[in-house]
């Protein structure tokens, strides 16, 4: 039965695994995903979800039962943060290669040291290239669908996918959710029947020696899936509101036709671009906003048509890639480089470790974005004694000072 | 599967994609591992060659019909081997070598097998050739001969000049080493073969050579070593028979002279009449002329009879007997050793010292010797001796011999073997093929070669001695199944594949499956030879491709 | 929109006080959000919660902590003196303090209204938490959902048997308690 709940992004996150039907969760608790292996955990051994919960001593091994999991043939199913993720890398890989539909809600977090828990996407995107599906939630409702949205996908293509939530802003907040019928869910995602699943009368090597003969193709094939899965998260996303009522797209755009501006946004702060954004246009600023939802595969192709001919594009960062820029301005700019009517692309780095990225922030983006002339890699916003700009270039390394001790 | 175009994968490096199919390794291999049967220094140490690892694994296998044949093929008597054979195999063991363990309590397990399939029939014989062969004498050699011979399709009749058959097996061995009533359940089933048993015919008395030849296609003689060597001292008369006493004893008819008894010699048989004598309650001593390491008995009978008690006197030589009222008095001189003699063995010389001792009764047992009266003296060599080839033929081409009448006392596995071979020489000789195993034997897996990793490492289980009423009851028993299967599972298999799976377990390359046996898939062994190391016995051998590709 | 911030210490419940007077509203049929200010969650450390509340029709956009409340919920007195918990609160306001004193002793000034009710008491006579750490947040918004009447007593009762794990009938009885016994200070 349909249901309307207030519930945190977290809780969120475990109702979508429960609606997946995921049959072995396999997790390590860390701030601020802990309330999702809670709620999963209660669900489990209540049975309510009726999955193999298994409990392990680290995000490697995590990942690692998932991978096991899923090459059985079970619909797997794990949450991390940060660390965890960074942890879990060596994992991230072998369940690509060994095409495993294994779905992951990472919730965001800022790497350490300084030791941080706070809302920060360079977890994540640290993730880029290991050739897993990523989407990125925005609200509560969104960090629950998008676990059955990536099933849908990641069992089509046989690559894993990993939904993106933002520490606290997302992750602790409560909000409405419509929890779906469960027999609504199952008619969107069907069980998940395996092509290779592993079979002890049908015995096989996995993941063994390929050689330079080899590899290339096997490669070859995921990259292939990858492209393949763009076009299926656009069909999965309409199937969604069929089924489900919300209808979901790798990209969203917000107040975008007649825009010249436009603030490309992703992760939970979008939120507050939206209000800036009103909030602008009722000062007369024709701005608009692009919300990236799919990371990965990235929607070059919509991208372009969205962003072309536009005067001035800025890309909210909440990371850096240091010694470049905030990564999603360098997809951005990637996508557009060479097209005729490519807007100038102004990267904006915001809300770094959690700091506040606040409506009157996405403002001053905007009123920043409309003065600056030259375009630049990464702006820097709200850093303590200076104004947005770019990186100083005269700044030296300190001698760190002896603590002073009081008498 | 052809993977020529990115449409023939995988999705997954999934066995598809692994070296399974994508490396057929067995390119890669310049050697290649063989399964072979090779020979065991178990089987080379058997006078009658008897392949022990295959029979051990046919036990553990629960095959004792396959074991029972692969055994008499060699030998007809393990019941009666595996209790009195000096299990000459034990001393090849490997383990020892190896490992330092006690050897494989071979000759108990053989013991075990023997009494396990006392009921099972021997195999039907040969179809009948028409031929008729006379055996004379039925102690091993007679009884072994005979078996081959019937098994050939011969009709075979034994001459026994004493009351019931087994010889020496019978009148020799005293009933607490191999009870009478094994040896003829032995007979008894050598009958219902078909095979003619005459008992209390003596050839020379009832029968002579020529009467045999006349009417046999051949003649197999092995009529053993009987005689008692004469000691030629000062009232030797006075001596009594070991043999004859053995003789007696085990017709039921024991007579001890007095508490105190001696005898002289140090040989088998002394050692048994000093045992008896024991086992009847008289002091027993030994006097031998030389020392304990250079007597002839089996080292495990001599222990067995300091076990009972007897007395040994070593360096001391009988000069002298006299009879006194009360008892016989035994001069003897004190010896010491000297140079080696032509035996090998350090020769006694006198030292002129000497001393009586007093006794109730002397028994002599210092050799025995055969009696060749019935053969006409062409058959005889200038020293008075048979001349007899190692098959067992003789001067006369209708005649063999065989057993301790032709190599003087010897060994019951000896006679058997001497059967065994007659009966293959006397087939030849009647025109038919060889069908008794007289191969050669290849050189056995030498302990470097084996691997006793993976074996079980325990104690060695030996026939126990039992607690007896009757001191003629059989002093030792057989080995339970249990016991006996701990024990094969000792036994590193030299040379003999019993399915241990060591090798499936140990190969790399998965390139070994299983079918009853090791198989070994060559598209994919690539000859790293791990199986040919781990193989605790080394019934896996490295070949050169070359030797398959130009064979 | 009606924005709500709620001061407490650590143990005494003040996200559990945000999430359950977004879920009054919410089962009130406005949508609603609730969001504690994450940081050192020890027993006694300074805590913060943040609740949004639309006007009714409306939905919410922002995530951004709320600097310009509407009104503030104060668990526990002392922080008056230490947190500073005043800063930004529109005028107007209800500032709803768990106290003995009247609102008036509390020397807040006159632009915002004040509320004082002993919740500490309230929840102590219910046995919720104990003396050193009474858990007093039923008993505030008992007296809050009294003095700005933004969601009813009932759906407060109906939100306390939504949200609070455990005693949940003398959680309410501690809300309408406070609800009854709220001393409202009189606007100048």
């Amino acid at each position: 039965m349909r249901e309307r709940l207030l519930l945190t992004g977290n809780h969120a996150a475990a109702y979508g695994a429960m609606l997946s039907r995921a049959e072995v969760i396999s997790a390590y608790p860390i701030t601020p995903q802990t309330m999702i292996v809670e709620l999963l955990s209660e669900l489990t051994a209540s049975g309510r979800l009726d999955a193999e919960f298994i409990t392990v001593e680290s995000e490697h091994s995590a990942m690692a039962a998932c991978v096991g999991a899923s090459a059985a043939g079970a619909r797997a199913y794990t949450a991390t943060s940060g660390q965890g993720l960074a942890l879990m890398h060596e994992m991230l890989h072998w369940a690509v290669g060994a095409r495993l539909p294994i779905v992951l809600t990472n919730v965001s977090r800022a790497m350490a040291p300084g030791w941080s828990i706070w809302s920060d996407q360079s977890d994540i995107l640290s993730q880029r290239d290991v050739g897993w599906m990523m989407v990125f939630a925005e609200t509560v409702q969104e960090a629950q669908d998008f676990v059955l949205w990536m099933y849908r996908v990641s069992e089509q293509v046989y690559l894993p996918g990993m939904v993106g939530m933002d520490a606290f802003i997302l992750s602790h907040t409560a909000e409405p959710l419509i929890v779906h019928d469960q027999e609504a869910a199952d008619a969107y995602l069907p069980p998940f029947e395996p092509i290779y699943d592993l079979d002890p009368a049908e015995p096989r090597a996995y993941g063994g020696l390929v050689n330079r003969d080899h590899y290339f193709e096997l490669r070859y094939k995921i990259y292939e899936s990858m492209e393949r899965a763009g076009s299926l998260l656009r069909e999965a996303g309409e199937e969604f509101g069929e089924v489900l009522g919300r209808r979901y797209t790798p990209l969203e755009g917000y107040l975008l036709d007649d825009a010249e501006y436009v603030v490309v946004s992703a992760g939970a702060m979008t939120s507050n671009v939206r209000q800036a954004v009103r909030d602008l246009r009722d000062r007369g600023v024709k701005v608009g906003l692009l919300r990236v939802i799919a990371f990965r595969p990235f929607p070059i192709t919509e991208v372009r048509s969205l962003l072309g001919g536009r005067r001035k594009v800025a890309v909210l960062d909440r990371n850096m890639s240091p010694g470049h820029s905030g990564i999603f301005a360098e997809e951005v700019r990637s996508a557009l480089f060479g097209q005729p009517d490519a807007p100038p692309v102004y990267g904006y780095v915001v809300g770094i470790g959690g700091r506040d990225v606040r409506v009157e922030t996405v403002v001053d983006v905007v009123d920043d974005l409309t003065v600056r002339e030259e375009p630049e890699m990464a702006l820097y916003v709200g850093v303590k004694g200076l104004p947005i700009g770019p990186l100083r270039r005269d700044s030296q390394i300190t001698r760190l000072q002896p603590l002073e001790v009081q008498p | 599967m052809s993977l020529e175009h990115v449409d023939d994968y995988p999705e997954i490096p999934v066995s598809l994609a692994s070296t399974r199919t994508m490396l057929k390794t067995g390119a890669w291999r310049s050697v290649r591992p063989v399964l072979t049967e090779r020979t065991a220094p178990c089987t080379t140490g058997c006078p009658a060659g008897l392949g022990v690892p295959a029979y051990l694994d046919d036990i553990t296998a629960g095959r004792l019909d396959r074991a029972f044949l692969s055994l008499t093929a060699r030998n007809p008597f393990p019941r009666i081997t595996g209790r009195v054979c000096p299990h000459l195999c034990e001393d090849g063991c490997n383990l020892p070598i190896r490992t330092g363990d006690a050897a494989v309590s071979i000759r108990s397990i053989e013991r075990w097998l023997g009494d396990q399939t006392a009921d099972v029939a021997h195999p039907q014989p040969n179809p009948p050739t028409g031929k008729h062969v006379a055996v004379v004498g039925s102690g091993p050699a007679g009884l072994s001969a005979a078996y081959y011979l019937r098994r050939s399709g011969h009709e075979v009749t034994v001459y026994e000049r004493r009351a019931e058959a087994g010889g020496v097996l019978r009148y020799g061995i005293p009933d607490y080493r191999l009870p009478a009533p094994i040896v003829a359940s032995e007979v008894a089933r050598l009958r219902n073969m078909g095979i003619d048993i005459r008992t209390g015919v003596a050839l020379g008395a009832d029968v002579t050579l020529a009467d045999l030849e006349a009417t046999h296609a051949a003649v197999f003689i092995a009529t053993g070593a009987w005689q008692e060597r004469p000691l030629e001292i000062d009232g030797a008369e006075l001596l009594e028979s070991g043999l004859a006493f053995l003789e007696s004893v085990n017709q039921g008819e024991a007579r001890v002279p007095g508490p105190h008894c001696a005898v002289i010699g140090a040989g088998n048989t002394a050692m048994d009449v000093a045992r008896v004598l024991r086992r009847l309650g008289a002091d027993v001593t030994v006097l031998y002329r030389r020392t304990a390491a250079e007597m002839p008995a089996i080292r495990e009978e001599y222990e067995e009879a300091l076990g009972d008690g007897v007395t040994f006197e070593w360096l001391t030589n009988p000069t002298a007997i006299d009879k006194n009222p009360a008892g016989l008095t035994v001069t003897v001189e004190t010896m010491r050793l000297g140079e080696p003699d032509e035996s090998g063995r350090r020769r006694p010389i006198p030292t002129g010292e000497t001393r009586d001792v007093r006794f109730d009764g002397v028994f002599a047992a210092t050799g025995e010797t055969a009696d060749l009266s019935p053969f006409p003296p062409f058959m005889q060599t200038r020293a008075g001796n048979l001349d007899v080839r190692p098959d067992g033929a003789t001067r006369d081409p209708l005649v063999f011999v065989g057993g301790d009448l032709a190599t003087g006392p010897a060994t019951v596995i000896d006679a058997i073997v001497a059967g065994r071979r007659a009966a293959r020489a006397i087939d030849h000789q009647l025109g038919f093929d060889a069908r008794w195993p007289m191969d050669e034997l290849s050189e056995p897996v030498a302990a470097a070669e084996t691997n006793p990793t993976y074996i079980t490492r325990r104690a060695r289980t030996d026939s126990p001695p039992v607690a007896t009423v009757d001191p003629f009851d059989e002093e030792t028993r057989t080995l339970t199944t249990g016991e006996v299967l701990g024990e094969i599972e000792r036994c590193m298999s030299c040379g003999h594949c019993n399915a241990c799976r060591t090798c499936f377990v140990f190969c790399p390359d998965g390139a070994i499956t299983w079918d009853e046996g090791p198989v070994i898939d060559h598209e994919f062994c690539k000859g790293c030879g791990i199986c040919v190391v781990e193989c605790p016995g080394h019934a896996m051998i490295l070949i050169n491709e070359r030797e398959v590709s130009h064979a | 929109m009606i924005e709500l911030r709620f001061h407490g210490r650590g143990g005494q419940g003040a996200v559990v006080a945000s999430k359950t007077l977004a879920q009054a509203a919410f089962l009130a049929g406005r949508y609603v959000q609730s969001y504690p200010d994450y940081g050192v969650e020890r027993r006694g450390a300074p805590v913060v919660a943040f609740a949004r509340i639309a006007e009714p029709g409306d939905d919410l956009f922002v995530r951004q902590d709320i600097r310009e409340p509407h009104h503030l919920l104060i668990l526990d007195a002392t922080l008056l003196d230490s947190a500073n918990p005043l800063v930004g609160l529109r005028p107007g306001g209800w500032v709803v303090v768990n106290t003995p004193e009247t609102p008036e002793s509390l020397g807040i000034e006159s632009t915002y209204r004040v509320a004082t009710v002993d919740a500490s008491a309230i929840a102590l006579r219910h046995g919720l938490g104990s003396a050193a750490q009474p858990v007093v947040n039923t008993a505030i918004l008992g007296a809050f959902v009294r003095a700005t009447g933004i969601v009813t007593l009932d759906d407060l009762l109906d939100a306390i048997e939504h949200e609070v794990p455990a005693k949940k009938e003398e959680n309410r009885v501690a809300a309408i308690e406070a609800h009854d016994h709220v001393e409202l200070g009189v606007p100048v």
